[in-house]
């Protein structure tokens, strides 16, 4: 089948390129002035329909605009209306035709329309006698109307078609399971011709058993549509007047019963949608209008002459909300129709907000994730440090004691050789019989007390070495410190450095970590000594002083060494900083981790007289540590 | 008869350590004295006899190679034992060329520091007895006259007696009966005995 808009437009063309030759030939010979050239096409258009109707009314105002839109000159337009429905034509006939032949006596037609099939036999009768010169174009006039009634010689037609089959096969897709349809419409000639043709084609299809309810008020139609079972479905053609003779528009009409229905309604006509009607395959008025326009324009500016137009597509329409309400699936529509009165997804509305709020929330989203996840990695980081803190901080006190390994030896040493040496020589006496009890006792005796202070030793070793996690408790600071000078008095002796110990704090609670504070004690113990290594003996003094502070217990270690070079004063504390020629420069930046772990600082000045003193100054932190409720220390072990 | 008795000096700054070892060294059957410092062995200044020292290596104030040093300076033979609190190397090799009788890390078993002391006491009896004749030799060296002295020094450097007494302005006569002299009164019979004697003399240990 040809493309029918394409064949148009060349066949349009044609003429016009023919009309534009001729006129150029003619002109010198042309009847028509050029002042009537100029001036604006007359149209007449004749309604055969009520003028009220909206399928009259769309098309109407939809031929308007598209012959205006064509008009050189713009458009002088007359309207009569038949109104075929309300008055019988025949008993006005006289008078009407009157009143056309004194209004347009005088008034040059360039063009009738007649709008509806109603018009077809005014125009037949008088269009030789009040408008002899105007073309006539007819539309909204189905096919077989017009075959019908016989068509107005030379008379242009836009034709209508209503698509019955299409919309009886939508019934079939969206209600397969039917069984009855009911064709329904109204009294007039024009609905029951209609209903007639819906009705003979839905016989054809086997499936169902076929009704036509033409004879029936709308209250009455109202009570049957409410009864009918989910097998039915109902065809609305038109109802331009019911049974009780009252005239009225067929979507009025249908408003007023589709509400009672049961059952979905199927309708051909576009302006029936809303009203009450589910779905159809329907012409478009609008589109119907439009097309009849050009055509008029075509045969105002002389391009055509009698032209017969293509039918009107008709398409698929369906409302969706009706099709939810009587429980059918939308995906049942064939490809291609239409969904009226869809719920309008809220991005159809508001897309560019909902995909900025989307967008927003997505981007919240992965900040929140980023966040979380940044979170999750600094926490993991947090343990690692402090695990590897405490790791570092027991590599040290490792470090510390290996250079203590020497004078711890010596320690352990000395009292495990003077046990020996006692056993063995009780063993001796009592083999030579010379042993008395007094001194075996006293042996015995001194093996103990050297037993126990060979365990004390590797008890203090142990409570430095022992991997173990940072405590948080009450302690008193001298018994502590004291437990480390134990520890260093050894190496202090060997190698030659006085310790000068002055423990004058008054009240040395604190609240923290012994160990730690062990550490640091150690670590600016051991400096201060390597410090010192080089001074002559009398020299190498090493003080070590607790005193009140304010708020604090201050412990200063002060040596007699070579102070810290030139080492700048911000970077004693960094690590890897030494002066020492074998130092890892991990000491001070240890002791610097710790104190400020306790909430303390530390700082260092030259000492009067030579050499170096580093404070450090621990909060007591007193409210949190009631006066007694401190255990009291191991004992001090006071270095010699 | 307790002049013979041999005496093993303990030299520990650690009481225990010392009161432990004098018991074991006790139980042996050995004489013991103890000091708490190097210092402390000098001021007490033990008169030389048969005997031995246990020395802690590691002493408060001036340590136990250096206590060794200034006994060998003044002239002392008396066998050290060192004991040490921990095994340093540089320190027992110092003290052994410096002729340390033996080197022994605490804890030190008593059948082990016995037997050490036991090989520096067999030590010690030669060297005191070789002491005892240096000293004697010195004494006997003191009787001879300058000339008798310029003689010996002339023999051992083995010059004959004809070129003594030309070096001398004496008699070869005079050179001969002044070399037996000296040899009678030192109490060597043959030349070699006379040699050997003088390079002990020279000796200044």
């Amino acid at each position: 089948m040809p493309e029918p808009i394409p064949s148009g437009q060349w066949w349009r063309n044609a003429l016009h390129r023919v009309l534009i030759v001729l006129a150029l030939h003619a002109l010198p010979a042309a009847s028509s002035p050029a002042s009537e050239l100029a001036a604006p096409w007359r149209v007449l258009v004749l309604l055969g329909g009520d003028p009220g109707l909206a399928a009259v009314q769309l098309q109407d105002q939809a031929f308007r605009q598209a012959l205006l839109a064509a008009a050189p000159h713009g458009v002088d337009f007359f309207t009569e209306s038949l109104d075929t429905i309300r008055f019988r034509y025949a008993d006005q006939a006289s008078e009407f035709l009157a009143l056309q032949r004194k209004k347009y006596a005088t008034q040059r037609v360039d063009l009738v329309v007649g709008l509806g099939g109603q018009t077809i036999d005014f125009i037949n009768r008088h269009h030789d006698e009040l408008w002899p010169q105007a073309p006539i174009l007819l539309y909204s006039i189905n096919e077989e109307t017009a075959r019908r009634v016989g068509m107005p010689p030379g008379a242009s037609f836009v034709p209508w078609r209503h698509n019955i089959e299409g919309t009886l096969s939508l019934i079939e897709a969206l209600q397969p399971r039917a069984r009855r349809l009911i064709v329904t419409g109204g009294t007039t000639e024009a609905d029951r011709s209609l209903s007639a043709r819906v009705a003979a084609l839905a016989q054809a299809r086997p499936q169902w058993q076929t009704e036509t309810w033409n004879d029936l008020s709308i209250a009455e139609l109202r009570q049957r549509v409410a009864a009918l079972d989910g097998g039915s479905a109902i065809v609305f053609t038109t109802l331009s007047r019911d049974a009780t003779g009252q005239a009225m528009f067929p979507a009025d009409a249908l408003q007023r019963f589709a509400s009672a229905s049961a059952v979905p309604i199927y309708g051909l006509y576009s302006s029936y949608l809303g009203r009450g009607v589910m779905a159809g395959h329907m012409a478009d008025f609008e589109g119907n209008g439009r097309r009849a326009g050009e055509v008029a324009a075509a045969l105002l500016s002389g391009r055509a002459q009698a032209v017969t137009e293509p039918v009107v597509p008709t398409k698929c329409v369906a409302d969706h909300a009706l099709l939810v309400a009587h429980g059918l699936s939308p995906s049942a529509l064939p490809a291609g129709c239409e969904l009226r009165n869809a719920p309008r997804a809220i991005w159809q509305d508001y897309g560019s907000v909902v995909i900025a709020a989307l967008g927003v929330l997505v981007l919240q989203a992965l900040t929140i994730g980023a966040l979380l996840v940044q979170r999750h990695r600094r926490r993991k980081a947090e343990a690692e440090a402090t695990e590897r803190r405490l790791e570092l901080g027991r590599a040290a006190r490792f470090a510390a004691m290996g250079e203590l390994t020497a004078s711890i030896a010596h320690e352990i040493n000395q009292p495990l050789g003077a046990i020996l040496a006692n056993a063995d020589a009780a063993a001796m006496m009592l083999r030579s019989g010379t042993a008395s009890h007094e001194q075996l006792g006293e042996m015995l005796a001194d093996i103990r007390r050297e037993d126990l202070r060979a365990s004390e030793v590797i008890r203090r070793l142990r409570a430095l070495l022992e991997k173990r996690v940072v405590t948080h408790v009450p302690f008193h600071l001298h018994p502590v410190l004291d437990d480390a000078l134990g520890l260093l008095a050894a190496e202090a002796r060997r190698r030659g450095v006085t310790i000068e110990r002055s423990f004058d704090a008054r009240d040395d609670r604190l609240l923290g970590d012994a160990v730690q504070l062990q550490q640091v004690l150690i670590n600016l113990a051991l400096n201060a000594m390597d410090a010192m290594r080089e001074q002559a003996p009398a020299r190498r003094q090493l003080s070590l002083r607790t005193v009140d502070g304010p708020e604090e217990v201050e412990l200063h270690v002060a040596d007699r060494g070579c102070g810290l070079g030139d080492v700048p004063h911000d970077k004693v504390f960094e690590s890897f900083v030494t002066t020492k020629p074998h130092g890892m420069g991990l000491g001070l930046s240890i002791v610097r981790n710790i104190v400020e772990a306790h909430g303390g600082r530390i700082d260092f000045a030259p000492r009067e007289g030579g050499g170096t003193v580093f404070s450090v100054a621990l909060p007591r932190r007193l409210d949190a540590v009631p006066a007694g409720v401190l255990p009291d220390g191991p004992a001090a072990a006071v270095p010699t | 008869m307790s002049e013979e008795l041999p005496v093993v000096h303990i030299v520990d700054d650690d009481e225990a350590m010392r009161v432990g070892l004098a018991r074991l060294l006790g139980a042996a059957g050995y004489a013991t004295r103890c000091y708490a410092s190097a210092g402390d062995f000098l001021v007490t200044k033990p008169e030389e006899r048969i005997g031995c020292m246990v020395l802690d290596l590691h002493l408060p104030g001036p340590d136990g190679l250096s206590l060794q040093q200034v006994l060998q300076r003044d002239g002392s033979v008396m066998p050290i034992v060192f004991l040490s609190g921990r095994g340093d190397i540089g320190s027992s090799v110092r003290a052994l060329k410096a002729g340390a009788s033996d080197f022994l890390t605490k804890p030190v078993q008593g059948e082990v520091l016995l037997e050490a002391v036991r090989s520096a006491l067999a030590e010690a009896e030669p060297r005191r007895a070789a002491l005892e004749r240096r000293r004697a030799d010195r004494q006997r060296y003191a009787t001879l006259s300058e000339r008798e002295r310029s003689v010996l020094r002339a023999v051992v450097q083995g010059r004959l007696t004809k070129q003594i007494a030309d070096d001398l302005g004496l008699s070869e006569r005079t050179v001969k009966a002044c070399r037996a002299e000296l040899m009678h009164k030192l109490g060597v019979a043959t030349l070699p005995e006379l040699v050997r004697l003088e390079a002990g003399l020279a000796d200044r240990s």
